[in-house]
């Protein structure tokens, strides 16, 4: 990795098999391997994606849905394994997507807020110490000793929502910068995000906003079914993406 | 410093392992007492059935309690062995939920329920020993080998559960197939009989069975009460570590169809 560069991709592909039959049996599997009739699909969701995000600097990522920005920002959060090609991270990297994975919802908030803290990477007394800050931070007050299948979705987003920004990365991964829970809240989450991404030294964001783009990324990629159509300053490829 | 990536850190295997054991009797009256209570009701059932009702004694050995210590030495073990192997075979796919949402380690689950199983046995191994030590048949000083080879033994159930959960991603019959796999394999170790009994040719085959070696340190120990030989613990680690990092370099080079197929 050269030096300055926190994220390098080369040539990344991501390619999902979709089965017709979820199930796998054996005798599917001894029929696919003796007539040599793969009954999967193939589908390209990255091809051959290359880039770099030194220190300091803002990524966007646009295109239009299904362009492959989700599992692009889940590659690079390691949820997921590419089928191919190299990726490089150095750093601690926290991903605001898929908030509340994990959540066992016959769990108390208190019980999931350590469940999900150690998902995260926290050692257990680094949970003692910030376990205060969640729960203020998260506004559920009482409710936050009753097992989160009660909670309404708002109040398990707020929840989420707060586990995760107590992490500040060195890379930052978001998918749409937008808060949750109620109106108080929202303003509240969006405001943290902001701060977050202040202090972070890298930032990786997929936003359908050109302005939000705009004003945090130098750089901006251009993802359209799985390829990387233009990758330079924002401005420029924001221009042509929506001269479209 | 927390951080998405994928590892497994003590404090997540702690979590999840304590969680698991909550869960286990959550609900019931007496909660953790089970944990003691099942263990030494099934001992008090084999003693009482096999040493004063069928009075079966084990040749070269006196004690009237002899066929029941043997048996219980060998079976303890076997039930974490096989019980975690059971459960590990289809814990990725039960929980695909937490590996297509987090970026956790592929053996982190396998991990917590091999773990969750050792721990559970705690209290029986401690109930055994204590039985032993009010019958007068303590293990001698050689007990200091009972931890090492419990751990490579789990280790050991690490690396078939691991493999097995790996593969069961791709083939889901491997959940009936392990079932009754673990049957036969339990008949084919000398557990319930003693390994003289078999004809020469069966008694060639079980000298091969890895699963023997186990059991067979754990009934040295308990039964005949001698410590297995740094040389058989040597093997006992080679089958743990082989095992254990053959199914590592198994997920590793199957891991992204695995997160995919899931």
């Amino acid at each position: 990795m050269k030096p300055g560069n926190v994220i390098e991709v080369r040539d990344l592909s991501m390619c999902y098999r979709t089965f017709k039959s979820k199930r796998r049996t054996l005798r599917e599997s001894a029929f696919r391997t003796l007539f040599r009739r793969d009954e999967s699909v193939e589908v390209r969701a990255l091809d051959g994606v290359t880039f770099n995000l030194g220190r300091g600097d803002g990524l966007g990522i646009i295109g239009n849905n299904g362009a492959g920005k989700s599992t692009l920002c889940l590659i690079l959060s390691r949820i997921m394994e590419p089928t191919g090609g190299v990726l490089e991270v150095s750093g601690c990297v926290s991903a605001l997507l898929a908030l509340g994975a994990g959540f066992d919802t016959d769990l108390t908030g208190q019980d999931n807020i350590t469940l999900n803290a150690v998902y995260m990477g926290y050692q257990l007394d680094e949970v003692r110490e910030k376990y205060d800050d969640i729960v203020a931070f998260s506004g559920l007050g009482d409710a936050i000793r009753m097992p989160v299948r009660t909670y309404s979705s708002g109040m398990r987003a707020r929840l989420a929502f707060s586990i995760a920004q107590s992490i500040q990365p060195e890379i930052l991964i978001i998918d749409e910068l937008m808060g949750v829970g109620d109106r108080s809240f929202m303003e509240k989450s969006t405001a943290r995000m902001h701060e977050m991404v202040d202090q972070c030294e890298a930032l990786v964001v997929v936003s359908h906003h050109m302005e939000t783009i705009r004003s945090l990324c130098k750089r901006v990629i251009w993802l359209e079914k799985g390829k990387l159509i233009a990758e330079g300053p924002a401005d420029e490829v924001i221009a042509q993406y929506e001269s479209k | 410093m927390p951080g998405w990536g994928r590892h497994i850190t003590v404090s997540l295997l702690c979590e999840l392992t304590k969680r698991e054991l909550l869960e286990r009797y959550a609900g019931s009256m007496l909660g953790g007492v089970w944990s003691f209570l099942r263990p030494a009701l099934t001992m008090l059932v084999f003693v009482v059935v096999f040493s004063n009702i069928m009075g079966v004694t084990i040749p070269g050995y006196s004690s009237a309690y002899s066929y029941s210590v043997y048996l219980i030495a060998g079976l303890l073990p076997w039930t974490a062995f096989s019980t975690s192997i059971i459960r590990a075979t289809t814990v990725l796919v039960a929980r695909r939920d937490l590996l297509t949402t987090l970026p956790l380690p592929l053996l982190t689950l396998p991990a917590v329920v091999v773990l969750a199983e050792s721990v559970a046995l705690l209290p029986a191994i401690l109930l055994f020993l204590a039985f032993l030590a009010v019958t007068g048949m303590a293990p001698t000083y050689s007990v200091w080998t009972l931890p090492v080879v419990f751990v490579l033994h789990q280790l050991f159930a690490l690396g078939v559960g691991f493999l097995l959960a790996v593969l069961h991603v791709f083939l889901r019959d491997l959940k009936e197939l392990t079932d009754v796999t673990v049957q036969m394999w339990f008949w084919l170790t000398p557990i319930a009989y003693v390994a003289t009994i078999l004809p020469q040719e069966v008694a060639q085959v079980v000298a091969f069975n890895p699963a023997y070696w186990f059991v067979r340190a754990y009934q040295d120990l308990f039964v005949f009460r001698i410590a297995p030989s740094t040389i058989d613990l040597a093997l006992l680690a080679a089958v743990a570590g082989l095992t254990l990092g053959g199914a590592c370099v198994v997920a590793k080079v199957l891991e992204s169809d695995v997160r995919d197929l899931v």
